[in-house]
């Protein structure tokens, strides 16, 4: 092992047994894969058949730090859950923030990894070396908040950090989320749904120790270097911190690119109701950061006063009255515009459900579109979903929202995803997604990039694998003409690759509004005393990648997926900036392999793995 | 008349959310606002306010009916009555975005 950044041991526990081992990380994968996410992947790929059943015990739950985790490095805070994901059946790392991930590195460890399946409810209370399973019948059933509130007062210890599921884990809903510290989320997939299905409720932790750096003044020169960087980049010391992440929802309409009712605009009439600058004169009581993070984007919001009895909140974080956390851009957007719902009083309803029951917003918001487009077309009834959904109803979103976490009445249906939904109705294109997993908040018409990222994810439908929005919205490291084509490959692996570096790191990916990957290379370096280079960075991103490609295709998900739903490639966007515009993916596919050094049939090489050291 | 809309915290900067206003080109748009809003916006829309010519400050985007005067002809983009203008800062310096 290294002489810091890693602790150097994994903790392993056998839900089935109840065994409990410690065992070291292997310093070959943590030096190749860097951490997080990729040494995740790798734990997967050794351990799991591609073709489990996602929600069989036999399926692994690694939660995963990286090297600069619970460091002084800004936004070293994060930690990555790999599993495969039960809406896609593919691979699925997902990210969160907050403070466990710190805590679990200062309890002495780099991972978790849960497997098999405990014969009850059972939750897991880690503090430094004492680690033990006990149970949670009495948690069963409870949401978020509460579940945390009682693990807290169980062991006494007010500031330790519980990751948990709500009802929408337990009851196996496929976009189910983790949620630590009551609004920070692992999100996207189904993780969730992996908890529950190993009738594991909750994983508090709380750790005494520190992190050992290898270098610690090189790491303080280089996170000075960092923080300076944050500190005069506006986005990261001022847009950021002022509007969190909904800045973008006015931005990326008046490019014409914010998809609404279901995709089938390109623009929403209403985003100023639902934008951040809204937000922030109306409601906005606070901004709020996760561990050792200088921007702090995260919102503290309340519900307005005509809000106040239609959507009452039962969470006050800080004693603020009827407040909550939120929303992000992503959940404003899926909850609002992509269900035509401009009430932001609603969204945080519903988004507080999210947190609370323990879905994952961007699904859920888009399930619910597409039933709201299945509805407007009659193939669903007032009998079938219990209530009129139409377009712009806040009150079916709220009520559609809590019936998928607990699986009621129509919610039955819209806890399987769009994609299944859809089909079950004889309906599959409303599926607005990729390999089962719905899109997030720009409309891959009138971005090219964005849709050649969603098509080629890992992890189906994402933003956050490859931010071509970077260049072709903001202009940076260049503006790059977001209806064109060319050149969109090669920036979409460059991204990809990046990306994919800084989530095994264990930074968060929002850092990169401000720095480049110069300004994270050394951090990685003084904290692990590797002398990692950029290139090395950039070379573990690109194992990563493949490794979790060759895992999906070992799971049956083949390159015929890496593909985009029949309205981005045949329905013109109907009005607006980008008016006319469909993808042009297949102008991008064939250069995005050849870009990866890939065959033409989207399968790496025997001779790329080689050189990447993947047997 | 150019309708003008400004984004984020150029509102406060300009004291207006929505403008309209008489102006042939992206530059004299410019003029108009730091006029409505102050000589300080110059640093904020020029690179360099003394340079001649100007050249438009990195974090300074504006878009002409959604699309952006990168692909259209800069500060030297003509503007038609009924033009839509969004005018905003981004100020992203890192890569790939997040």
């Amino acid at each position: 092992m290294s002489d810091g950044g890693w602790t150097g041991t994994v903790l392993r526990v056998d839900l089935s047994s109840g065994e409990i081992l410690r065992e070291s990380l292997p310093a070959t994968w943590a030096r190749d894969y860097v951490g997080g996410r990729g040494v995740g992947a790798r734990y997967l790929w050794e351990e799991v058949d591609p073709q489990v059943d996602p929600l069989a015990p036999e399926n692994r739950l690694i939660f995963a730090t990286g090297p600069l985790t619970g460091t002084n490095a800004s936004c070293g805070a994060r930690y990555m859950v790999i599993t495969k994901g039960p809406l896609t059946g593919c691979i699925t790392t997902s990210n969160s923030g907050g403070h466990w991930g710190p805590e679990l590195k200062f309890a002495g460890y780099d991972l978790l990894i849960l497997q098999g399946r405990a014969e009850r409810p059972v939750w897991l209370w880690i503090l430094d070396d004492r680690v033990e399973l006990r149970s949670a019948e009495h948690l069963w059933g409870k949401g978020v908040f509460e579940t945390e509130d009682r693990v807290r007062q169980e062991v006494g210890i007010a500031d330790c950090s519980v990751a948990s599921i709500g009802p929408g884990g337990e009851n196996l809903v496929r976009y189910a989320a983790i949620v630590n510290d009551k609004f920070r989320a692992a999100g996207r997939s189904g993780v969730g749904a992996v908890m529950g299905s190993k009738n594991l409720k909750a994983i508090a932790v709380r750790g005494t120790g520190g992190v050992h750096v290898a270098d610690p003044g090189a790491l303080m020169a280089a996170q000075w270097a960092q923080k300076e960087v944050l500190s005069k980049a506006p986005l990261t010391s001022e847009g950021l911190p002022a509007y969190g992440t909904l800045a973008l929802m006015n931005v990326i309409n008046e490019h014409g690119a914010l998809p609404a009712r279901n995709y089938r605009e390109a623009q929403f009439e209403k985003a100023e109701d639902i934008s951040g600058e809204e937000l922030a004169a109306t409601r906005l009581a606070a901004n709020k950061a996760c561990f050792a993070c200088t921007i702090a984007c995260g919102r503290v919001s309340r519900i307005s006063d005509a809000g106040v009895g239609r959507y009452t909140l039962h969470t006050s974080p800080r004693n603020w009255r009827h407040a909550t956390e939120g929303p992000e851009y992503e959940n404003a957007w899926s909850l609002g515009a992509d269900c035509g719902v401009s009430d932001l009083d609603a969204i945080l309803k519903a988004s507080t459900f999210c947190n609370d029951l323990g879905l994952d917003p961007i699904s859920l918001g888009a399930t619910i579109a597409a039933a709201m487009e299945l509805y407007e077309k009659g193939v669903l009834s007032d009998e079938q979903t219990g209530m009129p959904m139409p377009f712009g109803s806040g009150d079916a979103l709220v009520a559609m929202s809590e019936a998928t976490g607990y699986r009621r009445g129509f919610g039955d249906e819209l806890a399987a995803g769009s994609k299944r939904m859809g089909e079950k109705f004889g309906h599959p294109e409303v599926f607005m997604g990729v390999k089962g997993q719905e899109f997030p908040a720009y409309d891959p018409r009138a971005l090219q990039g964005m849709g050649l990222g969603y098509a080629t994810s890992n992890r189906g439908a994402c933003h956050l694998r490859a931010y071509t929005v970077s260049a072709e919205v903001m202009g940076e490291p260049e503006p790059m003409d977001p209806r064109a084509t060319d050149g969109k490959a090669q920036l979409t692996v460059d991204m990809q690759n990046i990306s994919t570096a800084v989530d095994a790191a264990g930074l968060c990916i929002f850092l990169t509004f401000g720095n480049t990957l110069s300004d994270l290379t050394p951090l990685v370096a003084a904290a692990t005393g590797i002398a990692y280079t950029d290139d090395d960075m950039i070379r573990a991103g690109e194992r990563i990648w493949n490794l979790e490609r060759m895992w999906n295709l070992r799971a049956g998900v083949e390159p015929s997926e890496d593909k985009l739903p029949r309205r981005m490639l045949e329905d013109a966007i109907p009005a607006g900036p980008a008016e006319g515009e469909v993808s042009h993916l297949d102008r991008m596919l064939p250069e995005y392999y050849r870009v990866r050094g890939w065959g033409e049939d989207g399968r790496p090489t025997s001779a790329k793995l080689a050189e990447l050291g993947i047997g | 008349m150019a309708d003008v809309k400004l984004l984020g915290g150029l509102r406060s900067k300009v004291g207006a959310t929505a403008l309209k206003l008489e102006a042939e080109t992206i530059r004299a748009l410019l003029d108009e606002l730091v006029e409505r809003g102050g000589q300080a916006l110059t640093v904020l829309f020029f690179e360099d306010p003394m340079a001649d010519p100007l050249m438009p400050h990195r974090d300074l985007r504006i878009l002409v009916n959604g699309r952006s005067m990168s692909f259209l002809q800069g500060l030297d983009t003509p503007l038609e009555k009924r033009d839509k203008v969004t005018v905003h800062l981004t100020g992203t310096r890192g890569f790939p975005g997040g």
